[in-house]
């Protein structure tokens, strides 16, 4: 297959790795969510992560932009993509309250540009020789590509398969009755059948959208209405460079030569159909391939892990994280948390901003692992004053896409002893329906 | 077909042009209009009486001067509990509290009255003495609680003092009334501004509404009855002479409510964005929570110590209806807690 969509996906990620690096720097989100929060909300087993010290974390989060644009030159495009997706993997694993459905992807998209052949064509190693440039690339890169951007649609529209989407509308009607300020629209958005409609569009779109890509007859105007939806739900929603890089990724679904007849129709006659010779093709090493099924079979089963716990996972969230449950939940939550210093029997109650930040705390109030690690931080918190092995036990009630406010945690167990692992926590209450 | 089409534009045009749930502007606005320019109007009036009233103390220094002044005194206390709800715009960019009410120290208090190198007028007790040497708790301090307040009054640099402390109290509620009603920062008044402020409106206000009930359940009476820490502390109530706590308790209730559902029966405040059932179960939390409240025999730093069961039932009663404000409303508003501005594609 022609090389030149593979080359577009690859300057496409390249620059919106630039641009999110950029916009993470100029928002000022180095110093709000890594510097300033004193305590981070680890993920289990990677507590060793911890941020650069000032001002070397805001030189990392430069030197991602810096290798975004090598990516998108492909200079030296191997090295750079594996620094970007091991430097970005690791300020995703800095804080798990951070944790967004997209970087996850960008981390697996990163992976992929480590693995692939797509830097023989259009870039600077081509070009200075430290590649064989090339036209062409096996179809299965083409192949991973699109797999990678299907797998996140297919999920995504599995996740809203479920009462509380399709029969409630929820949380699309408090999503939307929460945008009544939006001009022109903004009247239609608390109206019930709308919300309806949005739940069941959204799901339609995200079930079959790969499908509708695929097909040559239906693709403009399915790549049509990949660009309206992100774009809608861009506005809508605070959800960051995600549309952009949707918009982006999905025109590997063209035909893979369609860059160069596209640039043929402004510039220069169309040229005749390129067929691939000896040497025009860059290839794809066996070990890359049994990596690259590794990570397909990886890729089908963390978002079906949850089936391995009980309950509703968009209530216990174990099984949730890099399982593509984009936007199908509304939680929020309070949290208090009762100390017992078991030398005395004397119990008090700690609020957890006392190790938390504001944003932190939001997250933590609904999310049984963060509310697991903020006990353990609160108990490390008064050992370090003094009170060594206080026992933690929680009362968080968290209301569900608009439902009454229900215990989570059961106020009995004390989380400071229950180590942070990945198996079956059995303290979390609650269920509300099938997954 | 072409009638189902027509159907289909008329039932839209209909529900752009009205039904449905009111806007958020207009619901704001009806805030403004219904509960927090009356309750700053109201703080104003009140503290222009109170100014008033200490100044006919120091004129004539008799016991229905005193109580006069001890009324009113009360009366601006209320008013200024009650709007601790609603302290967005003007009231946190003066930070009205620290010339209105802020935890006094007594003998911060006694050593400026006593050193008369130092002049007591306006410009120094406005802005070059201590928060905790002026405002409400001021005033009471030197109003006392019982009669040998009008002896202490008698010297004159102790009533120049009560009067100079009143005239700031009142001046501050003089410029927040104007700020929410003639104009805030060179522009239109705050009442207009908070209204067209749509979801930032709505994020203000109710995350103050929770920032008061937190303060009440956790810093106050949290604290004092030894829930947040290994000791009890009392003196986490700021309560005063007068042994008011249970009042404020009650008035900031009142703020909190009115806010959320209104203060009376007509179901105002928010409401018209929450929804009946949310609303109504709102309703019973306060009533449950005012029960509570009326329970607890003033003063409350003394229930705290002889009847804790009492001030624990007021706690939890104001808990629950914190942790509906907290989950249920902050879900079905789209508030955002602590204006956090970072991306997010998971959940809420």
């Amino acid at each position: 297959m022609s090389a030149d969509s593979v080359a577009v996906f690859r300057i496409g990620f390249g620059l919106l790795a630039v641009y999110s690096s950029v916009r993470f720097l100029a928002k000022g989100w180095v110093d709000s969510l890594y510097l300033e929060p004193e305590h981070h909300l680890t993920y289990p087993g990677f507590g060793w992560v911890q941020p650069w010290p000032s001002p070397w974390l805001h030189l990392h989060v430069a030197v991602l932009a810096l290798l975004g644009a090598c990516i998108a030159l492909g200079y030296r495009h191997r090295l750079a993509a594996a620094l970007f997706v091991v430097g970005f993997a690791y300020t995703e694993l800095i804080d798990a309250a951070l944790y967004l459905n997209h970087y996850w992807y960008v981390t697996l998209a990163g992976l992929l540009l480590v693995l692939l052949p797509v830097h023989h064509r259009w870039s600077l190693d081509s070009r200075q020789g430290r590649v064989m440039p090339a036209r062409f690339v096996p179809a299965g890169v083409v192949w991973a590509l699109r797999a990678q951007i299907a797998v996140v649609y297919l999920f995504a529209g599995v996740a809203k398969l479920n009462g509380d989407w399709l029969l409630r509308a929820q949380p699309m009607r408090l999503w939307l009755a929460d945008r009544t300020h939006l001009p022109i629209v903004g009247s239609l958005l608390d109206e019930p059948v709308l919300a309806y409609a949005a739940s069941w569009a959204g799901a339609f779109f995200d079930l079959t959208i790969v499908g509708w890509l695929l097909w040559r007859r239906s693709r403009p105007w399915a790549y049509g209405t990949v660009v309206g939806f992100h774009l809608i739900t861009g506005v809508l929603f605070q959800i960051g460079v995600f549309p952009w890089v949707m918009i982006v990724g999905t025109l590997v679904f063209f035909a893979p030569d369609w860059p160069g007849r596209l640039w043929s129709t402004s510039s220069a006659p169309t040229p005749k159909p390129l067929m691939a010779k000896s040497g025009e093709v860059a290839r794809v090493a066996k070990p890359v391939v049994v990596v690259l099924i590794v990570l397909a079979l990886l890729e089908l089963a963390l978002p079906l892990r949850h089936y391995a716990y009980a309950g509703n996972v968009r209530w216990t969230e174990e099984g949730y994280y890099w399982s593509w449950r984009v936007m199908v939940t509304e939680k929020a939550g309070y949290a208090e948390y009762r100390i017992t210093d078991p030398a005395t029997g004397h119990t008090w109650q700690a609020s957890p901003r006392l190790v938390l930040t504001d944003w932190q705390a939001e997250q933590a109030a609904v999310r049984p692992d963060l509310i697991h690690a903020t006990a353990h931080l609160l108990a490390r918190h008064y050992r370090d004053q003094g009170v060594p092995d206080v026992e933690v036990r929680a009362d968080v009630w968290v209301s569900m896409n608009g439902r009454p406010p229900h215990p989570i945690v059961d106020p009995t167990v004390d989380l400071a002893a229950r180590p942070r692992t990945p198996t079956p926590a059995g303290w979390i209450l609650g269920n509300f329906g099938p997954p | 077909m072409r009638q189902a089409w027509a159907l289909a534009v008329a039932a839209v045009l209909m529900a752009a042009c009205g039904g449905g749930t009111p806007s958020r502007s207009s619901v704001l606005g009806d805030l403004a209009d219904g509960f927090i320019v009356p309750a700053y109007q109201q703080l104003q009036s009140d503290a222009a009486a109170l100014e008033e009233s200490v100044s006919d103390l120091c004129g004539a220094l008799d016991s229905a001067s005193l109580a006069g002044a001890r009324d009113a005194l009360a009366a601006t206390r209320r008013s200024w509990s009650r709007t601790e709800a609603v302290w967005v715009g003007p009231v946190m960019d003066r930070r009205s509290w620290a010339a209105v009410r802020w935890p006094v120290a007594d003998q911060e208090i006694e050593d400026l009255i006593a050193d008369t190198s130092i002049e007591l007028d306006y410009e120094r007790l406005s802005s070059r003495i201590g928060a905790d040497q002026r405002g409400l708790g001021a005033v009471e301090y030197v109003l006392g609680a019982g009669d040998e307040a009008l002896s202490a009054l008698e010297d004159p640099r102790r009533c120049q003092f009560l009067t100079g402390v009143a005239e700031v109290i009142a001046n501050e509620a003089d410029q927040l009334g104007e700020d929410w009603t003639v104009g805030w920062e060179e522009g239109d008044p705050y009442r207009d501004q908070f209204g067209d402020a749509e979801n930032d409106g709505i994020d203000s206000v109710v995350n103050d509404t929770l920032f008061l009930l937190e303060a009440i359940t956790d810093l106050e009476l949290g604290n004092a009855l030894g829930a947040m820490s290994r000791e009890a502390d009392p003196t986490a109530i700021d309560e005063g002479p007068a042994g008011a706590g249970v009042d404020d308790l009650r008035h900031r209730l009142d703020g909190a409510r009115a806010v959320l559902v209104g203060a009376g029966d007509d179901r105002e405040g928010l409401s018209p964005l929450l929804g009946g059932e949310l609303t109504e179960r709102l309703v019973e939390q306060f009533n449950a929570a005012y029960g509570a409240v009326d329970s607890v025999q003033p003063p409350l730093r003394q229930a705290v110590v002889n009847s804790p069961e009492t001030v624990i039932e007021a706690r939890d009663a104001i808990k629950v209806v914190q942790i509906t404000v907290a989950t249920e409303v902050v879900s079905r508003l789209g508030v955002v807690i602590g204006f956090s501005d970072a991306d997010g594609d998971s959940s809420g």
